[in-house]
């Protein structure tokens, strides 16, 4: 019997949460009395795991065995899979993911969110940077330490008054980083190589950079998407 | 760059246009496939997948991180593509419903035949399905999805899901027995 | 079209060309409208409405000083403080004559 009895498809007379004569219409009783939608179930292992090994299926239950409408049942469902997987042998077709690419950021490029203004240069110029962009700068800094990503980076005035303000900025960097004992070390090079930017890159003054370590990998040479790690991530 | 998709979701949310690219990249190619399997069209399917990034990135910042990347794609893929179908006109003249992709061939010329003509007649009878059937059989037949994700991805309940597919099945039984 | 607007046109104009002229902008940014509500000044109604991409010109009064609203992209490897000093005072020098003790300011809104 399948193992979820309330998932069940209502039948006639069948368990809780039964729907409407529509629902029991569509299922069949077969000839040796069992119900459509249970033998195709079984067929898919009991479970709700369409993985499951299908050949166990049958062990559980020695009538799907013997029956013969239950198996011509099952023999139906195994038609479609046969067409299934025919049909799916012809559809390696090669998707032109590049050009829906270009399209898609050809629109995301005119609706670009640019954020806050933030100031270049002294309190008394009239010069500003989109959050954004520093926010690009400052993270491109942060990753030329090896193995160091960087996620968040959220900028915002460091003083209050002013609208915008011309005081200089909080910097709040989220990074992920290899595992290393000198985890303090790595925050610390990681800031300063964000200060330099926001002076050598941006012109942006800098009040304070938070570094927020918020997740670690493995040490570098595990990870394939970072080969450059392997020069610094074992130091002792 | 950062490889996961999680840092790159964050950075895109906050603006950056270029991490956007690259999670654009990596998950188009798979949910054109999945698009093309639930519309039995290429080209509908693209305009599927291209209007459901575009709509990702305004989405962006009210997302931040609530479920994986990749799981929130396939879900605004799945309801697109649902809404999709139930706009089309009802399909009277069955040669309307788009031809599926000519096989590989490398197979030999009687097995790609074969297989053809089965997909032929496979797509005929996912075009007869009504648009909730057809999706939700796409999630389990070819994606391999449990009820209850299929359940979270389209708004049902698991049951409605299990019915779903269920109903669909027997249409796709009939029509493919009677094509043999 | 009113002469001022045709002056504020024709200011925005010679703005646009010269900011896009000093070296290290790779052009001015396009597609401004929603830029404008989170920007200190506010315009009124339809005056960008012919200006060029990236330029916003107005002014609080008839007499008064103009605002100029300059948004620049830079190109990499420039830096964005001297880009945006070198195209304030480009600006500053270009309107001396046709709109002295003009305001101008300069926001740096991407590098590619």
């Amino acid at each position: 019997m399948a193992m979820n009895s309330d998932a069940e498809l209502p039948g006639p007379g069948a368990g809780p949460g039964s729907g409407g004569a529509e629902e029991s219409a569509d299922d069949e009783r077969l000839a040796c009395g069992r119900l459509l939608s249970e033998v195709w179930e079984a067929r898919e292992g009991g479970s709700d795991d369409p993985d499951t090994d299908r050949d166990r299926a049958p062990d559980r239950d020695p009538h799907l065995r013997t029956c013969p409408h239950c198996a011509a049942a099952v023999r139906q469902l195994d038609l479609l899979g046969v067409a299934v997987r025919e049909a799916g042998g012809g559809r390696e077709s090669e998707w032109d993911a590049g050009a829906l690419t270009e399209r898609v950021m050809d629109v995301v490029r005119l609706e670009l969110r640019p954020g806050r203004p933030l100031p270049l240069g002294e309190r008394e110029e009239d010069l500003w940077v989109r959050e954004a962009m520093a926010a690009k700068a400052l993270r491109a800094a942060a990753e030329t330490v090896p193995g160091v990503r960087a996620g968040s980076c959220r900028i915002r005035p460091a003083e209050s008054g002013g609208s915008p303000s011309r005081g200089p900025v909080r910097v709040r960097l989220e990074v992920v980083v290899p595992l290393t004992p000198r985890l303090r070390d790595l925050a610390e090079e990681v800031r300063r190589r964000v200060r330099g930017a926001a002076d050598d890159a941006l012109g942006l003054p800098v009040d304070h950079v938070d570094v927020h370590i918020t997740d670690v990998t493995e040490p570098a040479g595990a990870d394939p998407d970072d080969p450059a790690g392997t020069e610094e991530g074992n130091q002792p | 760059m950062p490889g996961d998709d999680g840092l790159l979701a964050v950075r895109a949310a906050e603006g950056d246009e270029d991490a956007f690219e690259v999670l654009v990249r990596r998950h188009a190619p798979g949910l054109l496939r999945l698009a093309a399997s639930m519309l039995g069209s290429p080209a509908e399917a693209e305009d599927a997948v291209q209007d459901a990034f575009v709509s990702a990135w305004r989405r962006l910042p009210e997302f931040r991180g609530q479920s994986a990347f990749g799981t929130w794609m396939h879900r605004i893929v799945v309801n697109r593509c649902l809404n999709m179908l139930r706009s089309r006109r009802p399909v009277a003249d069955l040669d309307s419903v788009p031809e599926p992709q000519a096989p590989d061939h490398a197979v030999s010329p009687s097995r790609a035949a074969e297989s053809h003509a089965a997909a032929v007649a496979l797509g005929r009878s996912l075009a007869e399905l009504s648009p909730e059937q057809r999706v939700c059989w796409v999630l389990r037949e070819l994606e391999g999805q449990s009820y209850e994700t299929i359940a979270e991805t389209v708004g049902i309940s698991p049951e409605a899901a299990r019915g779903r597919v269920f109903r669909a099945r027997r249409c796709l039984t009939e029509a493919m027995t009677a094509w043999r | 079209m009113t002469a001022a607007a045709t002056g504020r046109d024709a200011l925005a104009g010679t703005v646009a060309r010269v900011a896009a002229g000093v070296p290290g902008v790779a052009f001015l940014r396009p597609g401004l409208v929603d830029l404008f509500r989170s920007s200190a000044r506010t315009a009124p109604q339809g005056a960008e409405g012919r200006t060029p991409a990236g330029v916003r010109v107005s002014r609080a009064s008839g007499a008064g000083p103009w605002e100029v609203d300059v948004q620049i992209v830079v190109r990499r490897g420039h830096h964005a403080l001297t880009v945006a000093r070198a195209v304030r005072d480009a600006v500053g020098a270009a309107l001396t004559e046709s709109a002295p003790g003009a305001q101008v300011t300069v926001t740096v809104a991407n590098a590619v």
